[in-house]
């Protein structure tokens, strides 16, 4: 008798649909440019991220902003990066990999209607980063690196 | 067997059956004699045993009765009861690993799509050597932004 009320319970459990969490996300713009030293060099607070950063053919990396955010399931987030471009953030959920299904886009600030530069859905597993690279600016490009704790 | 015989003589001298006086005087029947005293006095003090009388044997009868019918949980009982909540137990455990194989975490970030609304501007995924999955914009060289 016992045992079938657990079983159910378990049951039950494993069967119930789970509310999305809030997602943390840390969001972290550099300016990488491109300089005549072959030398790479790294400001303070990239030199934290350089696995996301080092591949890239540049030689010098500045962070131009660290930001954490929260993002709520489907309630889009706008984010106006440092260089003409706004993000905009759509956390969808959490997938049944256990991956945050985050669509992000880039649009040209000031453009009406909006211009997206991109659009793309991430599947952000735990721990790990994703970077959308190649945003030019004035000086050198501009990359976003995307993190979960 | 003689040695059997001269000990009930023995004993049948205290008991009183037979007179005291033929009573053996060799150490071994006085050793026997001795101990069957101390036999005979310890047994007097012991309590009596309790007489059921006539008119409380049903009641009596009726409790043995009640204790014969009512349920006894025996060492097997319980061993059966302990059995199947172990196979019950089991169950549920290898259920809950059959049903959660399928929230497995995958370890792994990914682009699953990407576009871009401008002309001339084109997008390539990749991921680089340390697992970073990558959006990799190129936009051409005019004044379009």
């Amino acid at each position: 008798m016992v045992s079938s009320v657990v079983l159910c319970v378990l049951l039950s459990s494993l069967c119930a649909g789970k509310d999305a969490p809030d997602l943390s996300l840390r969001l972290r713009e550099v300016e990488a440019v491109k300089e005549d030293s072959s030398e790479k060099t790294y400001d303070r607070d990239c030199s934290t991220i350089k696995d996301a950063l080092d591949d890239l053919p540049f030689n010098r990396f500045s962070m131009l902003s660290d930001k954490k955010l929260t993002l709520t399931a489907d309630k889009e987030s706008r984010v106006p990066l440092a260089a003409a471009y706004v993000l905009s953030l759509n956390y969808e959920g959490v997938d049944e990999s256990g991956r945050a299904r985050l669509q992000v886009g880039v649009e040209l600030a000031g453009s009406a209607p909006a211009k997206k530069v991109v659009e793309t859905v991430l599947l952000l597993a735990p721990n790990k980063k994703a970077r959308i690279c190649g945003l030019r600016q004035d000086k050198g490009e501009l990359v976003l690196v995307f993190s979960t704790p | 067997m003689i040695k059997r015989w001269k000990f009930q003589k023995i004993a049948a001298r205290i008991d009183g059956e037979l007179p005291l006086s033929s009573m053996p005087s060799d150490p071994e029947s006085q050793r026997y004699a001795h101990f069957v005293e101390t036999l005979h006095k310890h047994a007097q003090t012991l309590p009596e045993a309790p007489v059921i009388a006539d008119e409380s044997m049903t009641a009596f009868l009726s409790g043995i009765h009640e204790g014969l019918d009512a349920p006894v949980l025996s060492t097997g009982r319980l061993w059966t009861m302990g059995s199947a909540l172990t196979a019950a137990l089991i169950l549920v455990l290898s259920l809950l690993v059959i049903f959660s194989r399928g929230d497995e975490k995958v370890r792994a970030t990914e682009v699953e799509s990407c576009t871009t609304e401008l002309d001339g501007v084109t997008i390539k995924t990749f991921d680089n050597r340390d697992g970073v999955s990558t959006v990799w914009v190129t936009m051409p060289e005019n004044d379009l932004w």
